[in-house]
């Protein structure tokens, strides 16, 4: 049964507004009120479920556009989430597309499509990267990284061998084809896992496997995350998975040009992410 | 006070570990693991439990589809559930909202915040 009133949760930047069943001009009153407060809060996107909604007012329409218009002003977005075609035939009428920004292909329409030259999008992905890294391991381990974006080890220099465990993202979509990859030695990842969970704690092989797919996922995510919602980008959300020593053979490196390492130097111990541009299909 | 249990569902044993020591600080007893969203429903079957915290990306089932499942058992309707996953796009923020979600942690976490949101969910007073 719907809401007799509108309700709210805030959650990270987003306040979700959940529409009452029906918007009279009672239900219209009280939601002006509130909306006055919702604009004060700080939030970058508000959304306003339909889904509940049955019937409305025209009172409800000027009371969202005048909504919408403060949240502008306060560099906030306002849009539309299950939105009847009832109500968007209504919103259309009324010339209030653009204060109601109904999303229809979810997340999709949420994200303004942006080119972006083969240097600029390297240049985002490395300094975001780069970002992610520095949250992962102050957070999580409570410690340093050392990590320039702008830096690029060969190679010849970091060879695979030399490593134990590799965590792999593969992303293959109309925007980003390349390979992610984050390097270490077992010994590397038992202490940042002993960083994470304390002195006390065995550090078993499974814990250690997981470390490595667990860094790679706060690191690839941070990034991904950030990219997306600030720079446009369109990258996708992807499980990482490990590759043993045993493995390794069937990563090719592409050369150079297609291929960046950006070594992360921690107090306890070097670990390495690549992004590979040249794969399109995983190790 | 009575006795709190909370499950945690995560593919990765390291967060499910660091996330039982984080429950365990704030006098949680009970505390229930399952590596993803097929093991999670299994387990509450037979199981109450007092807050659920769980990852996105899993495999076998995401979050959001554990989280739907969830909702759909009139016996959890109400059972909080805190996403804790590295995904934090306003897109994601927006589909877990409306999938029923409670509350959000973003990875990497600090502990604090995890002790803070548990203990405001189950009205555990924080300790100093």
């Amino acid at each position: 049964m719907a809401a007799a009133e509108s309700t709210n949760q805030v959650l990270e930047g987003v306040n979700y507004i959940t529409l009452p069943g029906s918007l009279g001009e009672d239900a219209v009153n009280t939601l002006v009120a509130k909306m006055n407060g919702w604009a004060e809060l700080d939030a970058e996107m508000h959304v306003m479920d339909f889904k509940a909604t049955l019937n409305f007012t025209n009172a409800f329409f000027v009371a969202a556009q005048a909504f919408a218009e403060k949240l502008k002003a306060k560099n906030s977005k306002l849009i539309s989430v299950n939105m009847s075609e009832a109500v968007a035939k209504e919103v259309k009428r009324l010339g209030l597309e653009a204060s109601f920004n109904r999303i229809q292909n979810f997340p999709g329409d949420l994200y303004k499509k942006k080119t972006l030259s083969e240097n600029d999008l390297r240049r985002l992905l490395f300094k975001y990267l780069a970002q992610a890294a520095f949250a992962a391991v102050e957070t999580t381990l409570q410690s340093t990284v050392s990590c320039d974006e702008n830096y690029s080890a060969k190679a010849e220099e970091v060879p695979l061998n030399q490593f134990d465990m590799i965590s792999a993202v593969n992303v293959n979509n109309d925007f980003l084809q390349a390979e992610f990859r984050l390097c270490s030695s077992s010994k590397v990842l038992e202490r940042l896992a002993r960083a994470m969970l304390g002195p006390d704690t065995v550090i078993d092989a499974e814990l250690i496997e997981s470390m490595a797919l667990e860094l790679l996922n706060m690191i690839y995510g941070h990034a991904k995350s950030n990219l997306n919602d600030k720079e446009s980008f369109r990258l996708p959300s992807v499980i990482p998975r490990l590759m043993r020593k045993t493995e390794f053979n069937r990563i090719k490196r592409s050369g150079a040009a297609q291929l960046t390492i950006m070594p992360m130097v921690t107090p306890m111990g070097a670990f390495y992410v690549e992004v590979d541009f040249g794969t399109t299909r995983p190790s | 006070m009575a006795t709190r249990s909370i499950l945690i569902v995560d593919d990765m044993k390291t967060v499910r570990l660091k996330l039982k020591q984080v429950c365990k600080d704030v006098g949680i007893e009970n505390i229930y693991e399952a590596v993803d969203g097929v093991q999670a429903l299994q387990l509450l079957e037979g199981l109450s439990v007092d807050l659920i915290l769980s990852d996105w990306n899993m495999p076998n089932m995401t979050g959001i589809e554990l989280v739907a499942k969830i909702r759909e058992n009139p016996r959890l309707t109400k059972t909080p559930i805190i996403f804790i996953t590295s995904e934090n796009e306003k897109g994601a923020i927006l589909k877990s909202l409306m999938s029923g979600v409670t509350d959000y942690i973003v990875k990497p976490f600090p502990d604090a915040i995890v002790k803070q949101k548990i203990c405001a969910l189950l009205k555990i007073p924080m300790k100093p």
